[in-house]
């Protein structure tokens, strides 16, 4: 890989300070806050995103290549390009953790780790975390041969021997990633069919340094202060199998962020999704919600459908601020 | 150049706030360790063509050893600021790294915390009463690794007893593999005079306040710990 200087969003110096009142508050700087946030400031609606970094999960994609528009590009580019896009019609960032957000008559008290404001319109857009397989020695050896974050830790494992676990699009470009310094790339899933793409499967099975272990279960990671190999066992025997391996990466999706809305009421299905409708609305009024977090596009979590229910939730948000207006 | 002409335009608005001279030490090598050597040299170029008050000069570590010995170096690339050498870079800082090194000419060129430092910080940090050095483990692709470098470095600028040290970890393998590093960022507080490991452990909160935090209550652990065991030896 070259040398590239990125001017991560992460880091982004330029954090606004966080005002009394907006009129829209959106929780969260992934594709689907940004993209709300576009809209909204398009709608010369008083728009805000208060996130704890602005990118979301797209800052640890390595490479997005369905992105339309956009052949292949570097995911923090991408979310680059989605705050600029967003500030330039107006919408502020303040890098922030919202820890509270209450309703009181029709305004929603929001407190966050840079004080307090308030807003008419909330619109949640927190997306997801990752998923743990909950086996014995995950926890202990978490970044000791355990990890999260192939993008992060990948180079790291130069010439040794890596598992990656899942049967998704993340686990299978991880792998591909993997392939780059690993000398062997193990793709453990539990099934024999994948939900990944396709594409990504045919790709990873022409490539000679990935062998498919299916359909196992890892039951526990060992090693003495390092991973050292897996016990799996195979779904349709029983059998129990080790797997000799430097590195594991667990990539068995991910979970949504809703702790914040438990205190609201806020309705969330049997998976702890949101539940929104068409106009991605919740069942509390001017609350809002899109992306990962939400039961919203057929549970497709990717960019663009991230990004599509911000564009309507913002939309959504102007309307019920215009009746708001019209009511008092 | 290896900056574009955007990235450039960029880094000249970052540093725009810079008021007095900065200087930078880039102490290189040759041979197969210094790969990035000629590129850490050019972006340093690059960031002067931004900014006239940020300089820099170029030592090599096995020719200027006088310069060498002064700032400790003993093996290159390291990147250093004259004003606060403590504040160092072991490898390039590319990726995600970038914004931490033009984060650190902003504090040493303007002398402003860009952290909340309040009081129950402050006791902790002045409080440190060991030489060490805190290193952070990075890989340029990481998105967390700059915070764990910005909080070692703002300890190292505040506290005459701490050295914050970025280190590439895949430039720097020997040392990555002597920590076991194998996952970032991964970080490590050693007393500087016998080398001893106090503390280690692996991740950082994606938010300065809350990364400064960390590390501060670290090597307040690290410490406590360290004097723990002296008092236990002692009887
Ligand atoms: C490794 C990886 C690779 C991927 N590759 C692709 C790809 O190639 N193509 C594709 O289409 N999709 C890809 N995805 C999926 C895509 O990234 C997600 O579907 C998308 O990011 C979801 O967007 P979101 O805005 O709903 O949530 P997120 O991206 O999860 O963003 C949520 C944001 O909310 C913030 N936040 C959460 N809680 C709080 C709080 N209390 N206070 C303040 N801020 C908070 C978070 O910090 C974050 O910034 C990938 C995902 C991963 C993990």
């Amino acid at each position: 890989m070259g040398i590239e200087f990125s001017f991560s969003l992460t880091e982004t110096p330029t954090s606004a300070d966080l005002k009394e009142e907006y009129d829209v508050l959106i929780v969260g700087g992934g594709p689907a806050g940004l993209s709300a946030a576009l809209y909204a400031g398009r709608s010369m609606l008083r728009t805000v995103v208060v996130s704890k970094d602005f990118g979301g999960q797209v800052l640890d994609a390595h490479l997005v290549e369905n992105y339309p528009g956009f052949s292949s590009i570097k995911g923090s580019e991408l979310m680059e390009r989605f705050r600029e896009h967003a500030e330039k019609f107006g919408a502020e960032m303040v890098k922030g953790e919202v820890k509270k957000i209450q309703k009181e008559g029709n305004w929603f008290v929001v407190e966050t780790s840079v004080g307090v404001t308030r807003a008419k319109v909330v619109i949640y857009a927190t997306g997801s975390t990752h998923r743990k397989l909950g086996v014995p020695g995950e926890a202990e050896l978490l970044g000791k041969g355990v990890s999260y974050c192939a993008i992060c830790d990948a180079a790291l494992f130069r010439g040794k021997v890596v598992a990656v676990v899942g049967g998704g699009n993340t686990a299978f470009m991880d792998a591909e990633l993997l392939t780059e310094y690993a000398s062997k790339v193990y793709l453990i899933h539990r099934r024999r069919g994948f939900r990944a793409e396709p594409i990504y499967v045919e790709r990873l099975k022409k490539n000679p340094k990935v062998e498919f272990v299916i359909p196992y279960v890892v039951k526990r990671i060992e090693g003495e202060g390092k991973v050292e190999r897996l016990v799996l066992e195979n779904r349709e025997t029983g059998e129990e199998n080790i797997l000799p391996v430097d590195g594991v990466f667990i990539d068995i999706g991910m979970e949504p962020q809703t702790e914040l809305l438990k205190p609201l009421g806020v309705e969330l299905d049997e998976r702890g999704y949101v539940v929104v409708g068409p106009d991605q609305s919740t069942n509390v009024p001017g609350l809002f919600a899109a992306g990962d977090v939400t039961t919203a596009c057929n549970g497709v979590h990717q960019i663009i459908t991230a990004a599509a229910q911000g564009a309507v939730a913002a939309l959504s948000a102007y309307e019920y601020i215009k009746k708001l207006e019209g009511e008092e | 150049m290896v900056l574009s002409d955007k990235d450039l335009n960029k880094v000249k608005e970052i540093l725009k706030p810079v008021e007095k001279e900065v200087k930078i030490l880039f102490f290189r090598d040759d041979g197969p360790e210094c790969q990035y050597c000629n590129v850490i040299e050019e972006l340093l170029e690059d960031i002067h063509s931004a900014n006239e008050k940020v300089v820099y000069e170029v030592y090599h570590v096995k020719k200027d050893v006088e310069v060498a010995k002064k700032y400790g170096v003993e093996k290159g690339p390291v990147i250093l600021f004259e004003e606060a050498p403590r504040i160092q870079y072991w490898g390039i800082p590319s990726g995600h790294e970038f914004p931490a090194f033009l984060g650190d000419i902003l504090l040493v060129g303007t002398g402003k915390l860009d952290f909340e430092l309040n009081p129950h910080l402050k006791e902790h940090i002045d409080a440190i009463d060991e030489d060490l050095i805190v290193y952070v483990f990075v890989t340029p692709s990481c998105p967390y690794c700059p915070y764990a470098v910005k909080a070692a470095h703002r300890i190292a600028y505040l506290s005459p007893r701490v050295k914050g040290i970025m280190v590439e970890a895949i430039e720097y393998s020997d040392l990555a593999d002597r920590y076991n590093v194998s996952a970032v960022p991964k970080n490590v507080i050693v007393k500087a005079d016998t080398g001893e490991t106090l503390l280690e452990w692996e991740g950082c909160p994606p938010e300065i306040n809350a990364a400064v935090d960390m590390f501060v209550h670290q090597i307040h652990h690290a410490l406590l710990h360290a004097k723990g065991v002296e008092h236990h030896h002692g009887h």
